[in-house]
């Protein structure tokens, strides 16, 4: 037991004084006695006695003395070093992020970190205050400075694990600035590091300590997912998925991928500590539905990474209108199975029969007012938007933009070309392939529609007899129509985030209702949209508007969550006092004045109870 | 001062003697000089259990009432009755040992002891000369109320002024033994006056438990002299212990002596002690 006040032991030297008026105070009544002989015989017999006995005759004093020790104790503010800490304003931040779910400590770090809390709200005292801060996807006060110590245990109680990344940084941000309110606060951060940079956070002079929850870190984990379509074969649909090892040992992970509850491929492999293992998976032209990823690892200690889930949508077929042409263009656009192809002659041209296509080649003459069409045109001559200048000879090829769409797999080294036209004015289009007389090919996105011009008659070159020219013909359909297609349409949101959806007109915002992985969530609808916050738990979503049934799914993907090893210090710039481990932090210094205090009132009480009886005796 | 009813029980009643010795009146009390003289002294009337041999016949045929003739002998008993009136007995104690006294100088007066009252503290303070017969009831009793405590006990300086008597007797001690210098002294003197001597300690209830709790100076109702002191219910408790212890070392004092020892507490009912318990002693029978 230490002391904070050890002058105020000072007070002791008050028992002398007290001792001394409590003798010269005692005013002894005189008594008429027959005779002393009797008292002068029991006297003698008292000498023989203990001196405690004789002590006891004077309990009111010994009473009295207690008393004094009792205040001179308290002033002198002693402490106990306890495992239950005593401050006047405390702040409590609880990390909510994924990894906190992890179950190295029992049952989560997460309970974990919540139970030490409640200890520290159970140690505090009547005139002490307390403020909850939860730190998960979303920053919440979840009780605000009380000394309502049950609402402020019951808010603790309340709060929930969430399964997405976190944002420390934010939620200590707003703790530190809630604490500049009180002097002498004290910010107990409950957390496994977050794995945030936290070096530009400011503690504004408050008092912070970490309680690193948490000890392990053997976790294998999802941490990115992707459909894309198959770079050989438009048809197809790949599925990447990526997983890590984040613990200190190799391990084995087997994925499993489900197509509407369906498995359709399942991988084991040897997850190394040191880098990421990427898996594909081929998934049918045709598929459409919920996919689902699993992952199942050897070491694992968090739940929430190993699950993720995507939507594939099933593909539309596109509609594409081939005006004019030769059977050559045609055969190659009949190659792609997705097409609806329609081929007419230009005089058959009629503008609702442009509005219904998803794509138009021009092999004649573009009709005018085409904007808002996304289209094709084969040759200068056919017109279009971009203004042809003159004619120029033999134009040879300088380079082409490999990276666009329309030129993915297009050769055009040695492509030879007799004649093309000079491009005076490219209309806001990009010229896709370069030659030493201007652009021969160009792209881009004219009134709402997607326009793929070619400043050359291709019966006029070699292109036509090249394997380049079907490949170049699918490859623009398939950029002019890719809003349509949506092949890969996938409606995914990081968990934690706010989905969000325009609305139609006609929608009832009170028939909007949604279902997650753990039940019903709440959606807000405002400004035209609908929005759904509540997005914690991974897995997929179902939300209803009036007929309609949109499905979207969240997923956790996040390296920070993923590993969860533990950060020793939170890696604060200043003020900050890190704990190692959780005991160490919840030392605190127990002061003893007040049971001492209370102690001398039971004291007081005796010594007025027995000067009253024997007042009355 | 003692109530008619018990007075009446009293009449039967004869104060006995542990030794069988001159002064003592026939048809009374068994004497080695039985039967020596019939001087006639006085009448008495009759209670059960009187020597039918003494009723007076001739009254009966005129009175017709019983009456027990008493004869005088020439070697009578003085039964001296001494009160220790210090100011230690102040209180319940000397009113207790007064009327105690008074019983038993009836109980004498009604068998022709003659009856000395002498009230002793560090001098002789009162003194009746013994007197015979019922007529002195009323002088007897009248010198017993007069007595007054005060005075330290000096039993020993007392007895210098008190007179001797003619003849043997019987010495009855009212005390409460509470002597600075003990009473063996006192009691060696009063038994050297020949005649037997019976000690009556009288203790009141307050002496053995004192109502007292917390802090006192006791004076000394004697002397004057104080003692501060602090009392408990412990203190109480050992207080009680030495008090019992004391006043059975006054026992054993006078069982020593040779003297006769009754102890009186002064919250017994006087008609429970003397014909109950004194007659269960053998002090007084019929």
């Amino acid at each position: 037991m230490n002391f904070l006040a050890p002058l105020g032991l000072a007070l002791g030297a008050l028992a002398a004084p007290l001792a001394a008026l409590y003798f010269l105070r005692i005013r002894r009544r005189k008594v008429k006695v027959p005779s002393l002989l009797l008292w002068h015989a029991l006297k003698q017999s008292e000498k023989l006695a203990s001196p405690f006995e004789r002590f006891r005759r004077h309990l009111l004093l010994l009473l009295q003395l207690m008393l004094l020790a009792a205040i001179t104790l308290a002033f002198a503010r002693p402490y106990l070093e306890t495992d239950v800490a005593q401050f006047r304003s405390v702040v409590l931040v609880i990390d909510g992020s994924a990894s906190m779910g992890a179950t190295d400590l029992e049952p989560t770090r997460f309970e974990a970190a919540r139970d030490q809390a409640e200890d520290v709200i159970d140690s505090l005292g009547v005139v002490d205050e307390v403020m909850v801060v939860y730190a998960g996807a979303t920053t919440k006060v979840a009780a605000p400075f009380t000394r309502d110590l049950g609402a402020a245990r019951q808010a603790v109680r309340d709060l929930q694990l969430s399964e997405a990344e976190g944002n420390l940084a934010e939620g200590l941000q707003l703790a530190f600035s809630l604490a500049k309110s009180r002097p002498d606060v004290e910010v107990i951060v409950y957390s496994d590091g977050g794995g945030e940079d936290l070096s530009a956070v400011s503690t504004g002079g408050a008092s912070v300590k970490y309680v690193m929850t948490g000890g392990r870190s053997a976790n294998a984990g999802i941490i990115a997912l992707d459909l894309r379509r198959s770079p050989t074969s438009d048809l197809q649909q790949q599925l990447f998925v990526t997983v890590q090892n984040y613990g200190r040992q190799s391990t084995k992970g087997t994925v499993e991928v489900y197509l509407q509850s369906e498995m359709l491929g399942l991988r084991t492999e040897e997850l190394p500590t040191d880098s990421p293992v990427s898996m594909v998976f081929d998934l049918p032209a045709s598929a459409a539905g919920i996919v689902q990823v699993k992952l199942d690892a050897d070491r694992d200690l968090l739940e929430a990474d190993n699950e993720a889930w995507a939507l594939v949508d099933a593909a539309a077929l596109r509609k594409v209108l081939l005006v004019g042409g030769d059977r050559l263009t045609a055969r190659a656009l009949s190659a792609d199975p997705r097409l609806d192809l329609k081929r007419i002659r230009p005089g058959a041209v009629t503008r609702s029969l442009l509005d219904e296509q998803d794509a138009i080649v021009f092999d004649g003459p573009v009709p005018d007012n085409v904007d808002g069409l996304s289209y094709m045109v084969l040759s200068p001559e056919h017109g279009g938007p971009v203004v042809f200048g003159d004619e120029v000879r033999a134009p040879r090829v300088l380079g082409w933009r490999r990276t666009h769409p329309v030129m993915r797999f297009v050769e055009w080294e040695g492509v030879t070309i007799a004649r093309a036209r000079k491009v005076s004015e490219q209309a806001g289009l990009v010229p896709l392939v370069e030659a030493d007389t201007g652009p021969l090919v160009l792209a881009g996105e004219r009134g709402g529609g997607r326009v793929v011009q070619l400043a050359f008659d291709p019966l006029k070159s070699d292109l036509p007899l090249r394997v380049a020219w079907p490949v170049l013909i699918l490859n623009s359909v398939g950029w002019l129509t890719e809003d349509v297609a949506g092949s890969a349409t996938v409606q995914l949101v990081p968990t934690g985030a706010t989905w969000a959806r325009r609305l139609p007109v006609s929608a009832d915002p009170a028939t909007i209702t949604a279902t997650g992985p753990d039940g019903k969530v709440a959606v807000q609808t405002s400004d035209g949209f609908a929005r759904i916050g509540d997005t914690h738990a991974v897995g997929v979503y179902n939300v209803r508007l009036g007929d309609e049934r949109i499905v979207f799914a969240a997923n956790l993907l996040s390296q920070r969550e993923s590993n969860i090893s533990p950060r020793p210090t939170l890696g604060l710039s200043e003020g900050a006092t890190n704990a190692t481990a959780a005991a160490k932090v919840a030392q605190g210094r127990r002061e003893l004045w007040r049971p001492l205090l209370l102690f001398g009132l039971l004291v007081l009480m005796v010594e007025w109870f027995i000067w009253n009886r024997r007042k009355v005796a | 001062m003692l109530p008619a009813d018990l007075l009446q029980k009293l009449s039967a009643l004869t104060l006995r003697s542990r030794k069988r010795g001159s002064g003592v009146r026939a048809g009374e009390r068994r004497s080695r000089r039985r039967g020596q003289s019939q001087e006639f002294a006085d009448h008495r009337p009759y209670v059960p259990g009187d020597d039918l041999r003494f009723l007076d016949w001739h009254l009966y045929g005129r009175l017709d009432a019983l009456w027990v003739k008493l004869f005088e002998e020439e070697d009578d008993r003085v039964v001296q009755v001494i009160l220790d009136c210090s100011a230690s007995m102040e209180g319940e104690k000397l009113e207790y040992a007064r009327q105690v006294g008074a019983a038993l100088a009836y109980v004498s007066l009604g068998r022709t002891d003659r009856v000395a009252i002498a009230g002793l503290s560090d001098a002789l303070d009162h003194y009746s000369p013994p007197r015979r017969g019922r007529g002195a009831t009323r002088a007897v009793f009248d010198t017993l109320q007069q007595i007054q405590a005060g005075g330290e006990t000096q039993l020993d300086k007392a007895l210098d002024a008190y007179p001797r008597h003619r003849g043997t007797g019987i010495g009855l001690l009212f005390t409460d033994f509470l002597y600075p210098e003990g009473p063996d002294k006192a009691l060696r003197r009063l038994m050297a006056r020949g005649g037997e001597l019976h000690a009556f300690h009288v203790i009141a209830p307050s002496e053995l438990r004192p109502d007292l709790d917390g802090d006192y100076v006791l004076v000394d109702a004697e002397t004057g002299a104080e003692m501060t002191v602090s009392v408990d219910e412990n203190v109480l408790e050992r207080y009680a212990s030495t008090v019992e212890a004391w006043a059975e070392e006054m026992r054993m004092t006078c069982q020593r002596l040779g003297v006769g020892y009754t102890r009186l507490h002064t919250s017994q009912p006087l008609e429970d002690l003397i014909l109950r318990d004194l007659r269960k002693q053998g002090v007084v029978g019929r």
